[in-house]
Order: structure tokens, then sequence, then C-alpha cells
């Protein structure tokens, strides 16, 4: 009776929105037939700026071949995961839906995931992927394909650094903290307040301090785990020396607590702060207040390292899905070389090794480069990077998540101390690893 | 006027009716009355009833059920006893989202009910005024509160915000508000007060307009000014719309959540984190914990709906 009472519990707990959604994918895993086989696909409008675009690339795949029929769900990001969540717990998933690089431990332990080996997938086609595809595997296989990688960059604006004679962005957080000191006491002193920095997370985008953060307590030497995943770790020295750091920019008050990093960007309050790259699709709404006004550089280096957080988003298929070849087919075809090149329209990271991909797509990736001086401090960043901090966020990752977004906050703007917020985060995310 | 002593007794006293012909057949027939009566009342509370099993008492089972368990909805749901109860009464950040609710309980119920009483108050004049009063009042009560969370978000927001820009015409700088630590819950608080207060006042009015006019022209002869008849007639004569009123803010300051998310997401830090985000937080990944908080959040209402009853018995009593 155990899993009737599971899929009854699951069931109460799933939204009516849910259930909506739930029907719409009522063609989920349907057999093999005559006609073209149905593939259920759950997707939030990952094409950033351009809500519409997943639809029109399903509609070109659809349009492409007549032996697999690709039926939409475009879920919103603001809860389309829980709902993707609800959908599996209860049985009604989709076939293949989008889940953040990393991939989730809940759904992979629960064998929730289907084997990219499973789907079509040989070995040649996974070692065509950089080697920080390494965060979709789990035991030794790979379980989503990465559609394109996120970094945390620092964006900068040009015209305000020249106005207070600074000549390149900062390297270091030595540096990044004189350079914001130097733009916000200036400015304030020309009666234009402008923050010299502002760290993404600290505004209106609470979500952002996680990779905020992250980046920060890397850069630091931190971890978020120890090595076999089993402790939390971020109240440790690196942790202190990250978040004291952070912290004195309220203090000293260099940065102002509330301040929208990207609105003040675009409008000129703000000089610098770091996130994603693929926020430069938002600064470039601002039409004529950022055009050319602005640039991407890597992430300051801390006391022992340049490095950032990873993001980006994978296509994963569901082990209980009954047309997983035909889930592969689409997949292997919206995750190709040539659609992510396409991706870096909305300046989402080529997730290929260009040594791999064929010449063609190459040539269109290599273009975009030249074309854009802001790709390369990005592919710089994204150097720095390894899978290790990933890999790490995948345990306990909603515990962590929720955890950091109160307690770092609280610790950086003082509402706790430094240590207490530390160590708040570890023993949540620690009980969290206790029931891994 | 026909009362009941004046119906004929169809059982008189003492008689034992059992055994007589017409009156088995009289009891009978008042026998399948009163059944078909109980049919008649079952059926048409069956589908209310239905309602309240299946969306409320099942849920409120498997609740109580699933904050023994440990489950992520995809993993095994594995029974871990009192386990879930322990983590969250020994974790600070339940304790806060605890303290966090009653300050905003406390908040909202002060703010609510001194705006409704005052507007309740001026609309039971007779003045040309008054019904523009009611209607004015009423009108954000009838906006969603995620719509009406945004709204204000925007007008806190620190920089360009339009409360900081009118502060800003006087030369002052406007506080951060929602990323206040100190000021981001009253601020939360006066967005509930701002949207609910309309509807509190039109009980209150209810209750005002029930108080007979004799009474205050009774006090005016006596030479009671405005202040005493409002202290020693309309506050006490006013009891149950303020039982009314009490109750329902109480429990709609408890289960605080809406605009909450839309505002702060429980931040900054902690500093809005009530308990139903608490819960909806920990929902999809730690359904157990998501429980148990439930469960406790459930057992403190129903403490004070029993306190509440209790006193009000005395009271009546």
């Amino acid at each position: 009776m155990a899993p009737l009472r599971r899929r009854l519990a699951a069931l109460s707990l799933a939204s009516a929105f849910a259930l909506a959604a739930s029907a719409c994918a009522s063609g989920g895993g349907s057999s093999e037939s005559a006609g073209p086989t149905t593939v259920t696909f759950w997707s939030m409008p990952y094409w950033i700026g351009q809500d519409t675009k997943v639809k029109a690339l399903v509609d070109e795949f659809n349009a492409s071949q007549g032996k697999v029929k690709v039926e939409l769900t475009l879920l919103e990001w603001k809860d389309g995961r829980d709902k993707i969540k609800q959908a599996v717990a209860a049985g009604k998933g989709p076939d293949v839906w989008l889940m953040n690089n990393g991939l989730e431990l809940d759904y992979l332990k629960a064998g929730a995931l289907a084997p990219l080996d499973k789907l079509g997938y040989t070995a040649a086609d996974t070692e065509k992927f950089l080697p920080l595809a390494e965060v979709d595997e789990y035991d030794g296989k790979m379980h989503g394909v990465p559609l394109y990688f996120d970094v945390d960059v620092m964006l900068y604006r040009t015209d305000i650094l020249q106005q207070y004679g600074i000549a390149a962005p900062p390297k270091t957080w030595d540096e990044l903290k004189s350079t914001a000191a130097t733009i916000t006491a200036k400015s304030a002193e020309a009666g234009k307040k402008v923050a010299g920095w502002q760290f993404k997370g600290m505004d209106d985008h609470l979500n952002a301090i996680n990779s905020t953060w992250e980046s920060f307590l890397c850069q630091a030497g931190g971890t978020l785990t120890s090595p076999d995943f089993k402790a939390s770790t971020q109240n440790t020295e690196a942790g202190r020396t990250a978040m004291e750091y952070m912290k004195s920019f309220y203090t000293e008050k260099i940065s102002p607590v509330g301040t929208s990093a990207l609105n003040g960007f675009i409008s000129g309050d703000v000089a610098m702060f770091p996130f994603f790259q693929s926020v430069i699709a938002n600064v470039q709404t601002g039409g004529a207040k950022t055009e050319g006004k602005w640039a991407v550089a890597p992430m300051p280096t801390g006391p022992k390292s340049g490095c950032s957080m990873v993001g980006g988003h994978s296509l994963v298929a569901g082990s209980a899905s009954k047309n997983l070849q035909g889930a592969g087919t689409f997949m292997r075809w919206l995750a190709s070389p040539e659609r992510s090149a396409q991706y870096m329209d909305f300046h989402a990271i080529f997730p290929y090794d260009l040594g791999k991909v064929d010449p063609a797509v190459k040539a269109t990736v290599d273009g975009k480069v030249k074309a854009d001086p802001n790709w390369a401090p990005i592919f710089e960043q994204l150097a720095r990077n390894t899978p290790d901090l990933v890999l790490q966020d995948r345990h306990a990752f909603q515990a962590r998540w929720d955890a950091q977004k109160a307690n770092i906050v609280a610790g950086v703007n003082g509402q706790a101390s430094v240590d207490k917020a530390l160590k708040t985060v570890d023993d949540l995310v620690g009980q969290a690893l206790g029931k891994e | 006027m026909t009362t009941m002593t004046d119906l004929p007794a169809k059982h008189p006293p003492g008689g034992t009716a059992a055994g007589s012909g017409p009156d088995r057949a009289g009891q009978t027939s008042k026998s399948r009355r009163r059944s078909t009566g109980a049919l008649a009342g079952w059926l048409s509370v069956a589908p209310a009833l239905l309602v309240i099993l299946g969306f409320t008492f099942y849920p409120m089972v498997q609740s109580m059920l699933l904050s023994t368990d440990h489950w992520n909805l995809l993993g095994p749901r594995t029974f871990v006893g009192a386990e879930n109860y322990r983590t969250i009464l020994g974790a600070g950040t339940f304790r806060t989202s605890i303290v966090n609710t009653l300050v905003f309980t406390a908040i909202t119920i002060v703010g609510t009910y001194v705006l409704a009483l005052a507007t309740a108050t001026a609309a039971n004049r007779e003045l040309a005024s008054a019904r523009l009063v009611r209607t004015v009042t009423v009108l954000p009560a009838v906006i969603p509160m995620v719509v009406a969370g945004l709204v204000w978000k925007w007008l806190y927001e620190p920089d360009h915000g339009l409360i900081n820009t009118l502060i800003g015409l006087f030369g002052v700088d406007g506080a951060r508000w929602l990323f206040d630590n100190d000021l981001a819950l009253p601020a939360v608080a006066v967005v509930s007060i701002w949207k609910e207060f309309g509807i509190y006042a039109l009980i209150l009015l209810g209750g005002l307009q029930r108080i007979p006019d004799e009474i205050y022209e009774a006090a005016t002869i006596d030479r009671a000014g405005p202040w005493r008849q409002f202290r020693s007639i309309t506050l006490p004569m006013l009891k149950p719309a303020t039982a009314a009123v009490f109750l329902l803010l109480l429990f709609n300051s408890f289960k605080v959540f809406d605009q909450v998310w839309v505002m702060t997401e429980g931040g900054p830090g902690t500093a809005t984190l009530t308990v139903v985000t608490f819960i909806y937080t920990r929902l999809l990944t730690d359904v157990g914990v998501a429980s148990a908080a439930s469960v406790v959040l459930f057992v403190i209402l129903l403490t004070i709906t029993l306190v509440r009853l209790k006193l009000t018995s005395r009271e009546e009593s």
C-alpha cells in the first residue's frame, strides 16, 4: 500500500495549477504507434528576453521530421520547477524537461532520470561536451545534456569608471573595494550618488545571493561541503573571510542595501555588480541608457582564486517515460551544437568543446566571439571554474538555497553576526545532508 | 396569535400511548416524518460535508501522518517519529518565524482595529460623505493581495519609490523599508492593514448600527461627553463585533503569506519570515518538516480559539 499512500499524498499536495499542467501532459509516456510518437516537453522560457522562442524551436523540430511529435508545456520560472516535481512525484511527469546544470539529487537518487545511454547517446556524443559537463554525471553516467552554461562575471559601467578616472576594471578584491569606494565617495561629493558596487542578491533579487555568495566563498578558498558531501563547510575561515569582506561594503557605506543592482546599473546608479553573464540580455533592454556604456570582466580574484559559480540548464528525460528513444531524438536536436550556437544570442555559453564539433558550427561560434568583445572575459572566467562547486551544491541543494538566502543576507547586512549566520547555514544544510 | 400552549397536546402528560392503534399509527407517521426530515437534512449538508471531508479533513489527517515521515516527494517515505518536530522546535529559523508571526499579528490587529473603528465611527454619521467613506475604504479589499503586494513593493522601493521620493521633497533621505531589518516587517504589516481595514470597518459599522440611539440620547441628557459615551457605551456594546473582528484578524494574520512572499520572500535575512513562509520553503524538499510546522501552527490556532471560546462562554454566563 505504500506506493498508493505516497501517490495519494503527492496528489493532495499538488496544486490545482499543477494538476492542470498534468492534464496538458496526458500524452506523456505515450507508447509507440503507427503515427509519430508523442514526446511531452515541459520547459521554462530559457531563451532570455524571447519567451516565444522555445515554442518556435519546438515547432521547428516538429516540422523537421515526422517520427517524433513534441508537445510543449511552457511553465513560468517562479514555480515551474515545483510543478514538474509535483507532477513527477504523482506519476504524471513529462518525458523531457529542463533542469539546472548539476541536476537535482532528489531525482537522481530516486532513479527518476534516465541515463543518456538509454536515450541513444554514445560515449562519442558525450565526449564532445566541455569538461564542465561532468556536473550532469551521477554514478558514472551522464543524466542530462547541457543546453548552455552560465558563469558569474562582473559587469561594469565603462562611462562611470572613466568619469572617475579609473582606467581598467578591478582585478582583485582589494582593487574592487577601493574602486567602488572611490566611485561612491566622489559621486556623493559631486551631488549624484552612484553606488560603486552592489552585490547581486543584497537587493530585490534575493535568490541571486546564492550564486554571489558561492562565488565569493570559492574565491576565499571555501567549499560548500566536505569531499564526501556529508558535512556543510561554510562556517570556516574562508567563509568568515568572504562574509566579512562582503559585509564591509555595507558597514563602510560603499554599497547601499536594497538598491537594485540591475536597475541601478541600467540607470547609472550602480557602477559594477556580479551576476551570471546571461544578465547581459537584461542590461541590453536599457537601450540608449546602456548602449556602449558597459562591459564584462572576469570576477576580481580573492585571497585564493578567481573562481565563480557555474549555472545554466540541461535537458533531462524521465526514467518513467515510455518513449525514451523519442525523448532522446528530441534532446539531441534541442541540445545539439547547432542549437547551442544559437543560444549564444542570449549570451549563453556554448557547452561543447570547439575542437570536437562540426567545422561549420565552430565557424559560427568563432564569428560570434569575434564580433562581441565581451565573450573573451566570459570564456576567461569559464576557464577558471571547475565542476566541484556545482557537484557540492547538488547535495542538500534546496536546503542550502533557502538557508543562504536567509542567513547570508542576515550576516552581510548585520542582522546576525558573521559567526551565527555561517553556523546557522551549516546547521540547516547539515540536517539536510544527514537525511540524504 | 397561536402559541405553543394553544396547540392540542398529542400525547397527554403521563399517558402511555404505546399499544393503542391510532396512537401507534401517529407515532409511525411521526417517526417516518422525522427520518425523512433527517434524510433531507443530511442530503442538504452532504455537499458541504463532502467538501470539508475531502479538502479540509483529509489533507489535515495526511499532514499529521506526513509530519512523522521523512519524504522529499520522489524518494522513499520513511517513518521518523517525532524527529521533524524536534528539528523545527530546535531550529532558530522556525522560532524566528513564530516570533515574526506574533509581531506581525500584533501590529496588524492593533492597526486594523483602530483604523476600522475610526472609519466605522465616521461612516456611522448621517453625513453625505459617509457613503463615500464606506466605498473608498472597501476598495483596497477587492484588489488581490499579490497585486497589492507588488504595488506596495514599488512604493517602498528605496531609490525611486513614491514614498521615498515624497520624503525626499523635504530634503530627507527615506528609509530602505523592505531592506531594513527593523522596518521590513512593519512595512509588510502596513499593506495588510491598508488592504483589509475596510472589510472590518463594515463589520464594526454593523455593530455600531445595532446600538440603540436612545442610549446615546440618555447619556447626552446625563451630560456625558463624546469620549465618555464612546468609552462607556460604544466600546462595551461593540464587544460581539469586536470579538468577531479579533478572531478573523488573528487567523488571517497567522496565515499571512502572499504579501510576504511577493514583497520580501521572508527577507531581508529572516526579518519577515512567517510560519507559513517557513512551511512553503520546505514543502517540496522536506514534506515531513513542512507538515510538522503546519501541525504546530494548527495547534497554536486551536489553542487560541479554545481559550477565546472559554472566555466568551464565561462572559456570557
